[in-house]
């Protein structure tokens, strides 16, 4: 078929000196740039574009607004697009979805020979059982069903989001939406106008050329402009939620926007009617062929049936006489045909008109063919009419649902045949089609009055209501054609759901419309019932003997079209923290691990030697992550004492000692250690992982009365933490600064200043890892610099950088818990073997006493315990349970492992453990850890494993 | 995506605080209440369909705990405050919606 | 003995830009300039650009006495909540009532810490230097309230956040001071956030800006645009 691509119409998109060629289905193409795929397919001749979802028949376009399912096509490795609304691109590759081998010999569409056995609720009736089967099945209707064919090598997009605000946001560039836009920026408003189309302009860009009403948009477009507002064009608004919030998709970009106000001004859509072989391609509805001709000079087909129940169907009609088609019929459900030029025009031409009739069937092999139109109420014979394309202008449909999701109701207006909105949100305001149907003058009136109201002008300003216009733009009644046999009457086009599905589901008992929904599947496609959605609420209303306002609709949320994926995940903006040293880590080819958001070196090629090397000569483990405050003011001492177990009022200046904080459940929530620096100056170290915890808890009591005169200073950023632990540190840190650090000048627990390298620093003496060794807290920008000179002057003294398995192996051995590796949400300090921490003799009440009075008087039931194997046991690991045979010789679970290394320094491997306290109480006392089956012993241990006198610390 | 106005720094987005929970003092001192009292301050929560005061914290913002009094049937927030020690400032340095 | 070099936390990734790096006379190393003056200048003036100042002073002032102190020992107290007050090359941003952060070239450091501690006497308040435990880094040009608002849900509207305003909020996912310091007639802004962000904080503003033709620029186009 040829010589469907009409002479340059009047506002058409096309450029018609700009050919594109491309593919579809195998095989080549030519349009124009400004076509939609759609558009260049209609204009090669092509009516079959896909197949359907169940029965696999042939589709053709029907809405050509990016409602409908029917023009879904793959394009290169993107499944699902919408060719309507997809600008055509030379060189596409464009692919049918859902047929195979191929779009004109679908093997599949052998199912709607079976589909007598296929039932509505057929999935949930047959799959089912025998259960075992069902992976069988779900492979076979896997491959049968789903749209479009997802490319896993498709490299990552360029996905972006952005926040925009504005006092009014107006939605929808038609005439009311451009008024409203307008008038709320003669107000004073931020304006924000969002259009889903290329250009302003909503109906006008496709119904007959207007030039009044066209120059009234393109001064409303420039006064917008000139006054700061903001135009955002192929941009569809999918979301309301709350606080005006909404979100709005162009391209790879995901907008959420604050809106002041909102106008909706979204208009109206029109949707097929039921009637026997409705899914023919060549059916389409009246604005899809307006479109086509209008925007791109097509027509699709040359002989056309036209059927309405309103004046909008006449003007399809009379456009389509107008481009040279042969019109063969009218059909209009109204009993009087009305007057008017259009009417004129066609009866001048002798087109067949028939009042008071309506579409019954559709017949045709690969598009229709033939159609059946009858009289309304039955009265009188048929008309078999030969057509190839039929244009349904019969019922409107609002495109509320932003409206919806901001809580308005709908209630259904018998008279116009159509869902109306009341209970309208504060700040919500309609204009235009969407609230119902109005003429030009008032969609201008309308788009003002709201404009206006949405910025805050609260003047009246008047709409004439007009009856005339509810009279002729008036959608179909009809629940459905006169049946008069033939062909299925399908009600919903995404899931191949017909009248008599509904009929079957109500029968069956799913008789609300929402379990309808579901059990039919009507409405739960990619149109999400834009097409079915009224038509399936009439058929329930009718099969229930309820009013369609009784009936209801059907929950609408967001999307309101379909979103990619990679959209709504954005731009990668994944927060990550870096030390200052870790580029050097980087090159030196540690292995990098994520900590909280931190990345730490996990090791630096063989975690063994590095824990032999600290123990030996010197080793340097970066711990900036290590969480760090600033507390200053006369009343910190105070205030710790009441957020830790610890006494702190008698840790004198220059002295460091090691906290448990807990809440007052009496469970471990951080610990670390505070040092005094002066007498109002502490610095409290926390894990690194509780960081920000620690600082928002401590904040909280400070904020709510327990800070009196206390400043909190996040420092974990701002100072860069090493740990230079081993035998030789100290003789390596003396070469780097003046300060003594003799034993006697600089004993274990204390706290110094001292420049290191030049390097004003912090110096703690403490020792998580067992060894004489210096925390040194730096200046962040000295980082790098500090840590290499470390680096360097260590070299003389075996020193071997470690990182965080080192660290874990070297604390083990001394029996250190970790809050959170060896302790949970239910563990106290004593059951975790740190009583000696906890002062329940303080004088002040502090978080946790009450809970940890009573576990101290009555006794902990679990107790954290060490274990040694006297072996290398790898095959035991964090997490095991521990089992006991009961008294019948049954296994019981009695405690779990929660922190296991080989110790390379001892040679076995070791560990903590949860226990019975009765159990974790007898030293050397046998166990066992269930690992796959087997039992593997392992003994009691009380106290470190290393050093137990800690003789080398203090050394 | 609800608004909450922050007492320091004005409305924001609430994706920028963090809930702290209902407002539950601690009684005191916590070794001489009553197990029924403890008890309901550490387990019990009142968890009303109604107006509520309610603990949130600016964290991607300036750091300060404060009091929502919030209905948690419509979200409508009638003020929010920073705690003081006499417990009736609640006037004081809030911002009324 | 080696003279202590110090380093922004987006050294790293300055290098992956083509930074050409020099030490400043207080030791910071910096980009001088990354695709040379002329493309850094055009993009700042016609587009984005982003540099690093890191290297410039941060005191945070804690207090209910923080007014005082600071009107004592700078000369002007601080404004608002949210409003910058400058008294020479100095910035004074006012966060809570009882906090302030005061910001100045990397130079003037010194002597605005000696002024705020000689003059503190006895009063309760907390003088930290926090140079160290933050990036600073600045946007600049025409496209810069377009870049924030792709990583900033709020409004940088000119009407709403101007010249001399500041917010603490969420920028990228992650909690930054904002300051507009418009820089030679063009907006700008700077971005301070928690030090080991820094690199992340470079990699995402580089990435939102793309579209944006965002250039890094380095300290010599900056100081160009400063006049």
């Amino acid at each position: 078929m040829s010589g469907r691509r009409l002479p340059a119409q009047t506002g058409e998109s096309l450029d018609r000196g700009q050919p594109l060629e491309f593919r579809f289905d195998g095989h080549s193409y030519q349009g124009f740039a400004g076509d939609t795929v759609a558009s260049a397919l209609t204009a090669a001749g092509v009516n079959v574009v896909s197949r359907s979802f169940k029965y696999h028949r042939p589709r053709g376009l029907l809405c050509c607004a990016g409602h409908c399912p029917n023009c879904l096509v793959q394009i290169g490795d993107e499944p699902s697009v919408r060719s309507c609304k997809r600008a055509l691109e030379a060189g596409m590759d464009v692919q049918p979805q859902n047929a195979w081998p191929s779009l004109d010999n679908d093997l599949l569409s052998l199912t709607e020979a079976a589909s007598r056995f296929m039932p509505v609720g057929f999935y949930y009736k047959t799959f089912h059982r025998p259960r075992l089967l069902w992976p069988a099945f779900e492979h076979v209707l896997r491959n049968a069903a789903g749209l479009g064919v997802i490319d896993e090598n498709t490299p990552e997009g360029d996905y972006d989001k952005q926040y925009l605000h504005a006092d009014v946001v107006v939605v929808g560039g038609g005439p009311a939406g451009v008024s409203a836009a307008v008038a709320a920026v003669d107000e004073g408003a931020r304006v924000l106008l969002i259009d889903e189309n290329p250009e302003l302009g909503g109906h006008l860009r496709y119904s007959r050329p207007d030039a009044v009403a066209h120059a009234r948009i393109v001064d409303g477009q420039q006064r917008l402009l000139q006054s700061g507002g903001t135009i955002l064009n192929d941009t569809a608004v999918v979301g309301w939620y709350e606080d005006h919030w909404l979100s709005a998709v162009r391209g790879n970009r995901l907008f959420k926007i604050r809106a002041g106000a909102v106008v909706v001004a979204s208009g109206a859509f029109e949707t097929p009617s039921v009637f026997a072989g409705n899914d023919h391609p060549g059916i389409m509805l009246g604005t899809a062929v307006q479109r086509l001709l209008h925007l791109y000079g097509v027509v699709p087909g040359h002989r056309a049936v036209v059927v309405t129940a309103n004046d909008t169907g006449w003007a399809v009609a009379a456009d389509l006489l107008a481009a040279g088609v042969n019109v063969a019929a009218v059909a209009d459900e109204r009993p009087q045909l009305p007057v008017g030029t259009d009417i004129e025009a066609l009866q001048a031409a002798g087109v067949t008109l028939l009042p008071g009739s309506t579409i019954a069937a559709a017949r045709g092999k690969s598009g229709v063919e033939e159609v059946t139109l009858v009289a309304v109420d039955g009265s009188s014979g048929s008309h078999v009419v030969r057509c190839d394309f039929v244009a349904l202008s019969t019922t409107w449909v609002p495109s509320a649902e932003l409206a919806y999701m901001a809580g308005a109701r709908s209630c259904y207006d018998d008279e116009l045949a159509e869902m109306r909105l009341d209970n309208l949100p504060d700040g919500l305001f309609l204009a235009g089609r969407v609230a119902g149907p109005c003429s030009a003058e008032q969609e201008w009136l309308q788009g003002a009055r709201a404009g206006a109201a949405a910025a805050g002008n609260t003047d009246d300003l008047p709409i004439a209501a007009s009856q005339d216009v509810q009279a002729t733009a008036r959608s179909s009644a009809l629940v459905a054609a006169p049946d008069v046999g033939g062909d299925k009457r399908f009600v919903c086009l995404c899931e191949d759901v017909t009248d008599v599905d509904i009929e079957t589901a109500i029968a069956e008992g799913f008789d609300r419309i929402e379990l309808l929904k579901r059990y039919s599947t009507v409405g739960m496609g990619p149109c999400q019932g834009r097409m079915c959605g009224l038509n399936g609420i009439r058929l329930c209303a009718q099969g229930t003997g309820k009013s369609v306002q009784d009936t209801g609709r059907t929950t609408g949320r967001p999307p309101v079209t379909p979103v990619a994926l990679g959209v709504l995940a954005g731009q990668k903006m994944e927060p990550v923290q870096l030390s200052a040293v870790h580029d050097w880590h980087v090159d030196q080819g540690a292995r990098m691990m994520v900590a909280g958001l931190w990345m730490r070196p996990e090791h630096y090629g063989d975690a063994a030697a590095e824990v032999r090397a600290m123990r030996q000569t010197v080793g340097l483990i970066d711990v900036s992550p290590l969480g760090k405050l600033q507390l200053t003011g006369p009343g910190v001492a105070a205030m710790l004492e009441r957020l830790y177990v610890n006494n702190w009022q008698d840790l004198r200046r220059g002295r460091v000692r090691y906290g448990i904080m807990c809440n007052d459940e009496g469970v471990v929530l951080d610990d670390g250690v505070c040092a005094r620096l002066s007498d109002e100056q502490w610095y409290v170290s926390t894990t690194s992982t509780g960081a920000s915890g620690a600082l928002e808890w401590m904040e909280w009591w400070r904020q709510s009365g327990w800070g009196d005169g206390v400043h909190i200073t996040d420092l974990t950023e701002t100072h860069a933490a090493f740990n230079l632990a081993g035998p030789q540190s100290r003789a390596l840190l003396q070469t780097q600064t003046d300060r003594d650090l003799s034993n006697d000048r600089f004993p274990y627990m204390r706290a110094r200043r001292a420049d290191v390298a030049g390097v004003p620093c912090l110096l703690l003496r403490i020792g998580f890892t067992g060894e004489l060794g210096y925390e040194i807290h730096c200046p962040a920008g000295y980082g790098r610099y500090l840590w290499q000179r470390l680096i360097d002057a260590g070299a003389d003294f075996g020193l071997r950088p470690f990182g965080v398995e080192a660290q874990r192996v070297l604390r083990l051995e001394k029996a250190h818990f970790i809050v959170g590796q060896d302790t949970d949400a239910l563990t106290d300090p004593i059951s975790a073997d740190a009583a000696w921490a906890v002062h329940l003799d303080k004088d002040c009440d502090f978080l946790g006493r009450r809970a940890l009075t009573r576990i101290a008087t009555d006794g902990p039931r679990q107790r954290l315990v060490g274990f040694r194997t006297g072996r290398r046991a790898d095959s035991l690991l964090e997490g095991l349970q521990i089992v006991q045979s009961d008294d019948r010789g049954k296994p019981q679970i009695i405690g779990w492992v929660s922190s296991c290394r080989f110790s390379p320094t001892l040679q076995e491997t070791i560990g903590l453990c949860w226990l019975p306290a009765a159990l974790a109480e007898r030293s050397e006392a046998t166990f066992h850890i269930h690992v796959d089956g087997r039992l593997e012993p392992a003994r009691v241990h009380h106290g470190p494993f290393y050093d137990a006198e800690g003789a080398r610390l203090r050394g | 995506m609800l608004r909450l106005e922050c007492p320091n720094c004005g409305v924001r987005n609430t994706s920028e605080f963090r809930y702290g929970g209902e407002q539950n003092p601690r009684p005191t001192p916590s070794t001489e209440v009553a197990d029924a009292d403890w008890i309901r301050y550490l387990y019990e929560r009142r968890n009303v369909m109604g107006v509520q005061i309610e603990w949130w914290y600016h964290r991607a913002g300036c750091g300060i705990w404060f009091l929502v009094e919030r209905d948690r049937r419509s979200n409508i927030v009638a003020r929010t405050w920073r705690w003081q020690p006499d417990g009736a400032a609640a006037a004081e340095g809030s911002h009324s919606p | 003995m080696t003279i202590p070099f110090l380093t922004s936390p987006a050294e790293g990734v300055w290098l992956s830009h083509g930074a050409t790096i020099v030490q400043t006379a207080a030791g910071w190393r910096v980009p001088e300039s990354f695709a040379g003056e002329s493309t850094e200048l055009r993009a700042a003036r016609e587009a984005v650009a982003l540099g690093d100042d890191t290297p410039r002073g941060k005191i945070r002032v804690q207090g209910d006495e923080a007014d005082a102190l600071i009107g004592a020992a700078l000369g002007a107290p601080p404004a608002a909540v949210g409003r910058v007050v400058r008294v020479g090359t100095v910035e004074i941003t006012r966060l809570r009532m009882d906090l302030c952060h005061v910001g100045m070239t990397a130079e003037d450091r010194e002597a605005v810490w000696a002024a705020l501690c000689e003059t503190r006497g006895a009063l309760p308040v907390t003088i930290t230097d926090v140079t160290h435990g933050r990036f600073e880094f600045r946007l600049v040009g025409p496209a810069a309230p377009l870049l924030l608002s792709k990583v900033c849900g709020i409004d940088f509207h000119a009407s709403v956040f101007a010249d001399g305003q500041a917010r603490e909020t969420s920028v990228a996912k992650t909690r930054q001071l904002v300051i507009r310091a418009d820089l030679g007639g063009l907006p700008a802004y700077r971005l301070l956030g928690g030090r080991a962000l820094g690199a992340y904080m470079w990699e995402t503003l580089m990435e939102a800006g793309r579209d944006l033709g965002v250039e890094a620029i380095g300290t010599g186009a900056l100081l160009t645009l400063a006049g």
